[in-house]
This record gives structure tokens, C-alpha cells and sequence, in this order.
């Protein structure tokens, strides 16, 4: 990883927290009893690192946002597990999604360098997974199952598309 | 991997010379380096769940609760064990009270006919019940027996008679150690003396062989009111059977031409096919009944 990957993603993670934050906090989406929709677009941060960084860095990196997250979330340590946990399979799904050729050195699972199909199974993946988890976390009992799934799906497929209009607004050369 | 492995076992082996703690901190050193990422996940995974549970109240009770439930459901299983365990001794228990409270009512009823304030006041009960197990049985032949699981190491005795909570089972016929022969009551020979409730006429109690359910009361006089419904109770003119216990109600009342006498089916309370347990009764005074009553006859 070089001096301009460390920088773009300082510069993604501060921007992405500062959205989060500041302003998606803030949405609520709730129409009735349906509440079930929410942008989380921190995980991104943690997604959109380049594939060779260390593992006990992502993992360090995981713990860091999501206490950051909590911090403004009033909710101490639920965005953190969540987000080790992420951080902790992010290998894993990088393993499983590796294309036939391996990753380069210099390879960040970004649209641009991926592919549009590649890039949305592993955030999908990715994002199935935070969200499962960060709503596990937050119920703290399978009791209301039917619940976290809801707000998963519906968490997912807003965050996503939200990132991916970022991601094509903000476009870089890598 | 293999590679990094040993490289850092050879960096490593340089800062830690030979000894046992050179060795020591090599291994920690491989354990870290293969398993770290896992044992920090862990770590920092435990922090995170720490820090929800701590300072999240409704996690905070969750988890508490949780922890509760997991308890209790254990201590409730091991209960349920125990108890399943102990069911033979409270099944036995509850069958003597059964015994001692059917005892009780039988001392009423002979109270309530003696009239006698000496047998109000005795605090001897006249008649003792034995819980028994019923270990066979049989009721679909002509001449039915059944065999008890308690013998005479039980106090039981031959010529007993044999009562269930609600009914007849049958007279005791022979008596081992371990085990009691019955002669049912369902059975060609088995003739008892009972009572109509309403107007105390007797007549005797006999089976013809055909339902399991239904016994004929016979010898009872036409000129006595029957009805259809009325309780039939055993009528205590023997050793045997003490007064009063149920028998069954008047299912049928038939008067053949020319016959002196009724012909009525009975329809037992109890059903002799399916039961398990059974209370023998001892007459206590039976002897002694006995006694003079052979002397008179003489």
C-alpha cells in the first residue's frame, strides 16, 4: 500500500464518517409502523480497503469506526461488534470471490478496478453480513428474527445504492 | 505463510539465543503470527460485546434475563428428572392417602348406620385399606382373576375383599408371600351381596358372562320399587365388603312372567378392564364376626 492508497482511503473513511454522522444519522424513513429502513455507509471505510492490507490491520481499523460510530450512535459497542465482525470475514469473502487470476498487489475491491458484477456481490455479501450482524447486536436475541431480517434487507439495498451513487459521483482513475 | 514462519523463527531465534525461554517466546511468537488475526478478533469482539452489555440497558437486561432463562430452564429440567425419578415413592405415597381417606368414609358410613356413640367416639377404624398393584389380569373370559403385586408380606389375607376407588375389583382367593390371586368379580362364582341406596333391599351380584360393564342384581322382591338410575352400593352383610362402597347404577329393570323376582342389569362405576390399582380391604373384626356366627349356627 502506498502513500496515495493510505491517503484516499484516510480521505474516504473521514468523508464517509462525516455523512454518517452528520447526516444519515439524522434520516428516518419511517412511514407508519414500517420503519425498517436505514443508511449505514460507514462499513464502506472497511469494504473499500485494498485487498493486501494486513488483516490485524482491518481488524484494528473495524474497531476504531465503529467505537467512532457508537460514540455518536449513543449505543456503545453495537457498531463496533458488528463492524469486527465484517472486518473479521471481509478475508474470507475476498478469498471466496477471488478471481481466477488472484488479486495484484495493488488491487482495492473498488468499482472501477473490479467490475460492476463483482464489485455488487461482494458488497452485497458484505453488507448482508454488517447489517445481520449490527441488528443482531442491537435486538441482542434471535426472539425477534423476523424483525432483524426485515431490517436487514431493507438496510442493505438503500446503503448500497446510496454508495454506489457516491462511488460514481466521486469517481477516481483507480 | 510457510515462508513468513520461518523467517520470523530465524529473526526471532537471533533477538532470543539458545534456552528454554528462547524457545518458549519462538513458540508464542508462531502462535501469534498464525492464529493473531483470530485471537484479536476475539479480543476485540469481546471488548465490543463487554461495552453493549455494560453500558446499553436493554441489551444490558436482555442479557441478564437471557442468562436467567438459560438457569432456570436448566434447574427446571433437572427438577423435572427428579421428580420423574421419585414417582414411584409418590405414586405409593399418594395411594395410601388414597387408602387412608377411603377408610375414613367407610368408618362414616358404618358410623352413620350403627348409631352407636361408642363407635362414633372409637378412634379404631374398623376396616384397613392395603394399596395393591393389579400385575395381571384377565376379563374377557367366563371366569376372570386378577393377581395382585402384594402378598401377605403386605398383610393381605385370604377371603379380603378387593375395592378400587369407585367400584368392586373382587374377593381374595389365594394369598403367596409376593402375590395375591383375585377372583373378579366378573367370574361365574363371584356372588356378592348389595343394596339398592334408596330403600336398602338386597339382592346378590352376579355375572352372566356377557359385558364387562354389566352385572345383574338378582333376589330382589317385586314388591320393592326399582327405578331406573337408582345407586347401588355394597350392603355390608358380609365380612367381606364393608356398607356403602358404590357399586354401580340400575341400567335396566325387567320383571319375566310368573317370576317373583327382578331381573336387573347393573352398569358398573368402574371399569374392571382398565385398572391398575386396587385397595384390599381388611376387616378387622372379621375374625370375631366370624366367630359367633359359626357358634350360632352350630
Amino acid at each position: 500500500m502506498n502513500n496515495t492508497a493510505i491517503y484516499r482511503n484516510l480521505v474516504r473513511a473521514v468523508g464517509l464518517l462525516l455523512l454518517q454522522l452528520l447526516v444519515l444519522i439524522r434520516v428516518d424513513l419511517g412511514i407508519g409502523s414500517f420503519h425498517y429502513i436505514h443508511f449505514l455507509v460507514y462499513p464502506f471505510i472497511i469494504l473499500m480497503l485494498p485487498v493486501n492490507t494486513p488483516k490485524a490491520v482491518v481488524l484494528l481499523a473495524s474497531f476504531a469506526i465503529g467505537i467512532t460510530v457508537d460514540m455518536f450512535y449513543n449505543s456503545p459497542g453495537v457498531h463496533t461488534a458488528a463492524l469486527v465482525v465484517t472486518g473479521y470475514l471481509r478475508a474470507l469473502i475476498l478469498r471466496f470471490l477471488a478471481p481466477y487470476e488472484g488479486y495484484t498487489n495493488k488491487t482495492s475491491p473498488t468499482l472501477v478496478q473490479t467490475g460492476f458484477s463483482w464489485f455488487i456481490s461482494y458488497t452485497s455479501v458484505m453488507m448482508l453480513i454488517h447489517c445481520f450482524a449490527y441488528f443482531s447486536f442491537e435486538a441482542f436475541t434471535f426472539v425477534y428474527f423476523f424483525d432483524i431480517f426485515l431490517n436487514t434487507i431493507f438496510t442493505v439495498i438503500p446503503s448500497l445504492v446510496l454508495f454506489i451513487l457516491l462511488h460514481l459521483i466521486f469517481r477516481s482513475k483507480f | 505463510m510457510k515462508i513468513s514462519i520461518k523467517f520470523a523463527t530465524r529473526k526471532w531465534s537471533k533477538l532470543f539465543p539458545n534456552g528454554i525461554f528462547a524457545h518458549f517466546m519462538g513458540n508464542v511468537f508462531l502462535i501469534l503470527l498464525r492464529f493473531g488475526y483470530h485471537i484479536l478478533f476475539f479480543l476485540l469482539e469481546f471488548v465490543a460485546i463487554y461495552l453493549i452489555v455494560n453500558y446499553n440497558q436493554s441489551q444490558k437486561e436482555i442479557f441478564i434475563n437471557s442468562t436467567n432463562i438459560l438457569a432456570t430452564s436448566v434447574n427446571q429440567k433437572v427438577d423435572d428428572l427428579e421428580r420423574f425419578s421419585n414417582l414411584q415413592q409418590t405414586n405409593d405415597q399418594l395411594k395410601l392417602e388414597n387408602a387412608r381417606l377411603v377408610e375414613r368414609f367407610i368408618q362414616e358410613n358404618v358410623n352413620s348406620t350403627a348409631q352407636n356413640i361408642d363407635t362414633l367416639l372409637s378412634d379404631s377404624l374398623k376396616y384397613e385399606l392395603i394399596p395393591a398393584t393389579i400385575c395381571n389380569s384377565t376379563y374377557t373370559l367366563r371366569n376372570n382373576n386378577l393377581t395382585l403385586c402384594q402378598g401377605s408380606s403386605s398383610g393381605i389375607e385370604k377371603d379380603m375383599g378387593v375395592i378400587s376407588d369407585n367400584g368392586l375389583v373382587g374377593i381374595m382367593r389365594n394369598v403367596s408371600p409376593h402375590y395375591a390371586r383375585v377372583m373378579s368379580i366378573l367370574h361365574s362364582q363371584s356372588l356378592i351381596d348389595c343394596a339398592i341406596k334408596r330403600n336398602n333391599a338386597h339382592g346378590t351380584l352376579i355375572w352372566n358372562g356377557r359385558n364387562s360393564r354389566i352385572l345383574n342384581l338378582v333376589d330382589i322382591p317385586k314388591h320393592i320399587s326399582v327405578l331406573q338410575g337408582d345407586t347401588i352400593i355394597t350392603s355390608g352383610y358380609s365380612t367381606i365388603f364393608p356398607r356403602g362402597i358404590l357399586v354401580g347404577k340400575i341400567k335396566e329393570v325387567t320383571l319375566a312372567n310368573g317370576s317373583n323376582s327382578y331381573d336387573i342389569s347393573v352398569e358398573l362405576f368402574n371399569d374392571p378392564v382398565t385398572l391398575n390399582t386396587a385397595f384390599v380391604v381388611r376387616n378387622k373384626q372379621a375374625a370375631e364376626q366370624l366367630a359367633i356366627e359359626s357358634q350360632t349356627t352350630q
